[in-house]
């Protein structure tokens, strides 16, 4: 081995990925070659105290229950969400017993499965007809495993924003994307964003730019996600 | 763990076990490229929100590390990203402009020159960097966690050390 060679090699040898015949070889030219030596022992210098700097790297205090804690407020969030559309719809159902509309207060006679129903905050205001169409939304959704991943058929499938979330300057759409995926279409505000799949991935991160707070819409073309309403930052 | 699991025909396990078994190595991946503590909890915390809304889709066929690397990874950009555009504003206003690395490390004490010498590499070399000499990972599993060929890995250790090895010269050795 020349030390044009041995130099080439060193970066394996330090990281313990040469095959035994040529870390003996490697060796052995370390024995006789004074320069290489002095080259090596650098390097090994250099790696050592990465390897300490990084030992050195800090912990976050209680950072396990800071998780869970955030993950169960986010959690809190869907569940005080479901509430709230199931009281409402609860009282809109009495309503309508006492004006004798069965046909309708059959419909919901079970809205405990219900994990969020869109429009329901103006339901009070609403006409008869459009109560009744919004009672069929969540009878459809009941039906349905609610989720923002659809299960067997989305080849592209929402994770963030779902319904009603908030996102900030920095937010972004993130979508799982199955393999095989080559493109696909997002509506966002009713503008198309074609993509291009580079590489397979489950997670794609892509950037939203939107600066106007209040709520926008976003849609994926030929996924089951349906449409979802999200805010920008600075509502209310 | 988790593929033995899987392949055993089990169910996933809680998620509060992948929290518990990864949030420190998600959090010291983030400090190491923000350096800044709040900044990688803030990024930590993400992290597993949104792993836990894709929980039921991860099939354990792979290390769950492998799939919060690159979720941390993507967030770890965006906030770089966001960072180096507030910079390149700050920089606008001051006619004197950048330092080099290399003016940066001389003035910094002996401790923080490491440091501050790895801040300064590309991202790319960062990468395995920590993955080689924190997670202590093969080029193979470095190569599969960045999908960059074996040879890759090997050559962005090397060009990392080299560069290191000549900013320390600068600075009279650690």
């Amino acid at each position: 081995m020349d030390c044009k060679e041995f130099r080439e090699l060193i970066q394996g040898y330090l990281d313990g990925e040469l095959k035994d015949s040529k870390k003996q070889e490697f060796e052995d030219h370390l024995l006789t070659c004074k320069k290489c030596r002095e080259k090596l022992e650098k390097a090994q210098m250099v790696k050592s105290a990465l390897q300490d700097r990084l030992k050195e790297l800090p912990s976050a205090a209680f950072l396990e229950s800071q998780i869970l804690e955030r993950i169960r407020r986010k959690r809190y969030r869907l569940y005080s969400a479901i509430a709230v559309a199931a009281a409402v719809i609860i009282s809109i159902a009495i309503g309508f017993i006492s004006t004798d509309m069965r046909k309708i207060t059959r419909k919901i006679e079970t809205p405990v499965n219900v994990k969020y129903v869109k429009g329901t905050k103006n339901l009070e205001n609403k006409s008869v007809k459009n109560v009744k169409r919004i009672v069929q939304q969540v009878e459809k959704q009941q039906k349905k495993e609610i989720s923002p991943l659809p299960e067997e058929k989305a080849k592209v499938a929402l994770v963030f924003p779902q319904d009603g979330d908030i996102i900030d300057e920095m937010g972004e759409v993130v979508l799982y994307v199955e393999p095989g995926v080559k493109k696909f279409t997002l509506l966002i505000d009713g503008e198309k964003k074609d993509l291009e799949m580079k590489r397979e991935n489950d997670l794609v991160f892509i950037p939203l730019n939107i600066l106007e707070d209040g709520p926008h819409s976003l849609t994926i073309e030929s996924s089951e996600t349906e449409e979802v309403i999200f805010y920008k930052e600075g509502r209310g | 763990m988790f593929q033995q699991r899987s392949r055993r025909g089990e169910s996933p396990p809680p998620f509060e076990e992948v929290v518990r078994m990864y949030s420190d190595r998600i959090f010291k991946l983030a400090f190491y490229f923000v350096q800044d503590y709040y900044d990688a909890l803030d990024i930590t915390q993400d992290v597993f929100l949104l792993a836990y809304k894709n929980y039921r889709k991860f099939r354990f066929e792979s290390d769950p590390y492998t799939w919060l690397y690159r979720i941390a990874i993507n967030r770890i950009n965006r906030i770089r990203q966001k960072e180096a555009r507030i910079k390149k504003v700050e920089l606008s206003d001051n006619i004197e402009g950048g330092e080099n690395p290399l003016d940066i490390v001389e003035k910094e004490d002996k401790i923080n020159r490491l440091n501050k010498i790895i801040d300064s590499l590309p991202d790319v070399y960062k990468d395995v960097i920590f993955l080689k000499y924190y997670e202590g990972l093969n080029y193979k599993k470095i190569s599969n966690l960045l999908s960059i060929p074996i040879g890759t890995v090997r050559s962005r250790l090397a060009r990392a050390r080299k560069s290191i090895e000549k900013m320390m010269e600068v600075g009279n050795g650690l």
